[in-house]
């Protein structure tokens, strides 16, 4: 009923806004008399990215919120059992250990991925913006290659390579080591690949910021007898703050939801024995399951982990962006 | 600093450490290219060959790898749906995205802010997180197990980065041509569609690009929402070719390459517009 | 012009009809690719005993079909008849109605034991036919034994020397995964069954002992004896990797499970193979076995309309199947009737193993301790995986697995 009450309502006002907007006589005069005309044309306009956004995305989003608080485990009933799940989630030792142990594989994954971005990003970022340079364009396309890889194809074909039997590492260098597999090897090879794809992205943006720096300031400065070296140190650097911080904000996002190459490269599992687990994967096997464990720990639970991330993810992100805006860059 | 005090040390500096750079520099295009290229040629050896050496070229070049990962992987059908749902998933957004920044960007109203950034929150958190909802709201609607069902989802995961790469290109366009035709008594709709829409062009290819990997590139959508195999989408088939193929690296490297081709194809054509989409929010 | 329209009408008439008439198409899901080649056979024998019927075998991803299977479900969109897990998935799936009870549907089910529909029942009814069990022997090369002047050891002592001669002589002596699966459903229970005796692990389901126990300690030490003899580089490995290596004969022997037998063959033609159960501390060792799965039905299928699956799953619960299976599938099959006389001879000799040296008190997989999340046997996966990387201690492993059931 209330259903079939919504569809006549949004039809006499698309009707009447439509009319509006092709000027002929209003059809719906209830949409006349409800809103002006301005705001019917932005609504109409709006009305279906919103509407999709909303329904796909943002209720989503809430609706997880509060499956965190049921224990449903995907079939059957789901009752509800308030901060139960956090609480298990950050107390029970099996669970908090898992989830301690993914976010510290997350947290170096940023850690090392900023160092690659920003430290041998910017580098190769400032070598690529010497005009005189040749091949340019060839180096541009190479080192952005590994990102637009599909990341599932990168990490089977990354499996071949790292082999123990048949792949090229091993081949080069007279091994036999199952890098994916050992303990001490899997998660910094799986980091190295990971950082290895993503830093391509970083270096084509330091390299448009570096562009977009004013020839005024470089000219300035070789007036005043500035070489290469000196007018990075004092022009670009400074100049790149607001990149740099930008690009720390989008790493540490692709940081901690980081799946896909995971996924490939190491399965669900986090294999081996957790050493590449992250909190995505955490959350997939928490939520849906394994071989051995049909339901995972349900999806009540998995809505819990999934909200403890994005809390994470949300706060630091919204804090990091207020010390942004609180500092202003001088030239 | 060192005084030079020699023009042979003079030159030796200059070549040596241009050499060194262009090494460094090389080097790591090797580093990034080389596993791709590697892939491509071993795609070519048939098993035995691929598991005797890994880095020597195939003596004779198996096109059937490709053949059998095509048919037996039944990638005809797959690439099918993927290439459906990429070009309805761009199409939407590009339609929606556009309009919603066109009201976003030349309407003042009252909560315009608000919803502006009710979009921007979509590009922080990533989708999923809130898979399961979604889950149990498409099989409400009967959508699971559809392709649209996906394409529905693409548009809405990225509707945040199309309206915030558009609300910026739009603060770039000039008034003047809008003004010129309000005057002229264009009504908002035709104003959108025969004025706005072609200048939007360079930031719709923009945004139409970088849509496009990450449409064709995904398999977490497909993985959870796809379950009838004539449905899957171009990676979605993979992970089951993979499973299926598990130690027959020429096939699964064949299916892979297949995988790849039309997104670097599209890259090596169309690498500027790649790399323009992805820098935007650089350059401002 | 009217001549296409005629055809066109005649063609819609047809279409018509068939959409009238009953179901004949049943439509199954089984887990691996591999599964679905050897079942063939099975889809012959059933469309031989019912012209009128189609079975079609899709295959679904073994590490993901329980996730599948369970959001195709949810969706509606689930398969007629499908293989089930062993409980806590069917009681979870009866629960939330999407299988429904079998007894009705198949009469022969009143000629099984109830320990077999146990595992696969919800509030006393059955729901699912029993598949096949399970067992775990230690497959070797027979020619590998022989080259190497090696027998087929006796005692745990005898085992370890065994493979410590084909070490010497430069023969990889374990071919070995590094999936979690295969070490909660296969590793661990080979080596389990030949160390724990009957009256531990009564006691151990009975809640007198738990995992902390020395006995079950001594399981992952034993397994730590076993580590040096694994292939180099195991560690990055997969599941079909092990096997295949073993296949070709690059390795002298697998833990795996009885359905890999025919699989060999599959993987070479000319791959040589036997089995042996591994030896306990002091002599001849057990085999564990289980009941792997059941075959359930969609609670959405109408048994007056959807004959097809019906006859399915009768024909499925019948000796003739039972034999299929046994044949094809390696699979030591428990329809009543089945006298595995179509099986290959490993097979038959592998029931008679189960029948001397058998051990079924389930201490993990399919286990009371299952039943529950978080299962057991996903912990015992994950520490048997811990120990034989050297990432934890024995003692540990045993804490964790007490840990997991602990907070069911």
């Amino acid at each position: 009923m209330a259903g079939e009450w919504c569809v006549a309502s949004l039809t006499r006002f698309f009707l009447g806004a439509a009319a509006t907007m092709t000027d002929r006589p209003a059809i719906g005069r209830w949409a006349d008399r409800v809103l002006s005309r301005k705001m019917r044309i932005v609504l109409v306009f709006l009305l279906p990215a919103l509407a999709i956004y909303t329904v796909f995305i943002a209720y989503p989003y809430i609706t997880s919120i509060i499956y965190s608080f049921t224990d449903w485990i995907g079939v059957g009933e789901r009752n509800f059992i308030g901060f139960d799940n956090y609480v298990r989630l950050f107390t029970e030792p099996r669970m908090s250990g898992r989830w301690w142990n993914a976010f510290k594989h997350n947290a170096i994954l940023f850690g090392v991925s900023m160092l690659f971005t920003v430290g041998l990003g910017l580098t190769f970022a400032l070598l690529l913006s010497n005009r005189k340079l040749k091949g340019r364009g060839f180096f541009k396309v190479a080192y952005f290659m590994p990102y637009i890889l599909p990341p599932l194809t990168a990490g089977f074909v990354w499996r071949y390579i790292l082999h123990p039997r048949i792949g090229v590492v091993n081949e080069i260098f007279r091994t036999a080591i199952p890098w994916l597999g050992k303990l001490d090897t899997a998660f910094p090879t799986v980091v190295i690949v990971w950082c290895l794809r993503v830093t391509g992205l970083y270096i084509l943006f330091f390299l448009a910021s570096i562009l977009s720096i004013s020839n005024e300031y470089r000219d300035a400065a070789r007036v005043d007898g500035c070489n290469r070296l000196k007018e990075i140190w004092y022009i670009d650097l400074p100049l790149l703050r607001p990149t740099i911080l930008m690009i720390t904000l989008l790493n540490f996002i692709n940081a901690f939801g980081a799946f896909d190459m995971f996924y490939a490269l190491t399965g669900i599992d986090g294999a081996p024995f957790g050493r590449t687990d992250v909190l995505t994967t955490f959350f997939y096997r928490t939520a849906f399951g394994t071989v051995n464990q049909p339901f995972g720990e349900g999806l009540g639970m998995g809505s819990a982990v999934a909200c403890s991330i994005a809390v994470f993810v949300i706060a630091v992100s919204l804090v990091f962006l207020r010390l942004i805006h609180r500092t202003p860059v001088e030239y | 600093m060192g005084h030079p005090n020699s023009l042979r040390s003079i030159l030796l500096k200059r070549i040596g450490s241009r050499a060194l750079l262009y090494v460094i520099l090389i080097a790591y295009a090797v580093l990034t290219i080389f596993p791709f290229l590697m892939s491509l040629i071993s795609s070519f050896k048939s098993f035995d060959e691929l598991y005797a050496s890994a880095l020597r070229l195939p003596s004779v070049w198996q096109w059937e790898n490709y053949a059998m990962a095509w048919e037996a992987g039944e990638f005809a059908q797959y690439f099918q749906n993927s290439v459906f749902v990429t070009v309805i998933s761009i199409v939407g957004l590009l339609v929606l995205g556009s309009m919603a920044a066109y009201a976003l960007s030349r309407y003042e109203f009252r909560g315009r802010r608000i919803i502006q950034t009710y979009f921007l929150a979509g590009l922080v958190l990533p989708f999923r997180l809130a898979v399961i909802p979604v889950f149990i709201l498409l099989r409400d609607l009967g959508l699971l197990d559809s392709l649209w069902g996906l394409i529905l989802i693409y548009i809405a995961a990225d509707l945040p980065f199309a309206i915030f790469i558009l609300t910026n290109y739009f603060r770039t366009l000039p008034i003047e041509v809008e003004e010129a035709a309000v005057m002229d008594g264009a009504g908002p709709f035709r104003i959108y569609a025969q004025i706005l829409v072609p200048m939007l062009r360079p930031a719709l290819a923009t945004v139409g690009v970088v849509v496009f990997i990450w449409v064709w590139n995904d398999t977490f959508v497909p993985l959870v929402f796809i379950q009838s195999s004539e449905k899957f989408t171009l990676m979605l088939g993979l992970t089951n070719f993979f499973g299926r193929y598990l130690r027959q690296w020429h096939y699964i490297l064949a299916g892979s390459m297949i995988t790849l081709m039309p997104v670097v194809i599209c890259y090596l054509f169309a690498s500027r517009q790649f790399i323009e989409g992805l820098t935007t929010g650089v350059r401002k | 012009m009217r001549k296409t329209l005629v055809c066109l009408m005649g063609l819609m008439m047809i279409v018509g009809l068939v959409s009238f008439a009953q179901t004949t198409e049943v439509e199954v899901w089984v887990w691996g690719q591999l599964t679905v080649d050897l079942m063939a056979g099975l889809e012959s024998a059933f469309e031989a005993a019912y012209p009128s019927y189609d079975a079609v075998f899709v295959p679904k991803a073994a590490a993901e079909y329980n996730t599948i299977l369970t959001t195709a479900l949810q969706g509606g969109v689930g398969p007629d008849v499908f293989f089930v897990r062993t409980n806590p998935m069917p009681a979870e799936f009866a629960a939330a109605g999407f299988i429904q009870p079998v007894d009705e549907i198949v009469p022969l089910v009143a000629a099984y034991d109830d320990s077999q529909l146990a595992a696969l029942s919800y509030e006393g009814r059955p729901y699912g036919i029993p598949y096949a069990t399970v067992a775990f022997p230690i497959y070797y090369n027979p020619e590998i034994f022989a080259a190497n002047g090696v027998s087929i050891p006796q005692t745990w002592a005898e085992f370890l020397a065994v493979c410590q001669t084909l070490a010497d002589n430069g023969v990889t002596p374990i071919a070995m995964t590094n999936t979690n699966w295969v070490m909660s459903e296969i590793v661990h229970p080979i080596v389990a069954a030949s160390f724990l005796s009957d009256a531990w692990l009564e006691d151990l389901v009975a809640g007198n002992v738990d995992y902390t126990a020395p006995e079950f300690v001594r399981t992952y030490e034993a397994l730590e004896e076993m580590r040096p003899y694994f292939a180099e580089g195991w560690e990055a490995l997969s599941y079909q990797d092990m096997r295949v290596m073993f296949a070709n004969g690059e390795a002298a022997m697998v833990l795996d499970g009885n359905w890999s037998a025919p699989s060999f063959l599959t993987m070479n033609e000319d791959a040589v193979y036997d089995f042996f159960i591994l030896p306990g501390p002091d002599g001849p060792g057990r085999m564990y076995w289980r009941l792997d799965a059941g075959w359930g039905i969609n609670a959405d299928l109408d048994p007056e309309v959807d004959e097809a699956a019906v006859a399915f799953l009768n024909f499925l619960a019948g000796p003739t199947a039972g034999e299929i299976l046994g044949r094809d599938l390696g699979l030591l099959t428990v329809q009543p009737g089945t006298r595995l006389f179509l099986a290959a001879d490993i097979t038959t000799r592998m029931n008679e193993a189960r029948d001397a040296y058998g051990v079924s008190i389930q201490y993990g997989v399919g286990g009371p301790f299952d039943w529950n999340a978080p299962t057991v046997s996903s912990s015992i996966g994950e520490t048997t995986a811990g120990v034989l990387l050297d990432a934890i201690t024995p003692a540990e492993a045993a804490a964790m697995v007490q840990e997991t059931v602990d907070q069911q």
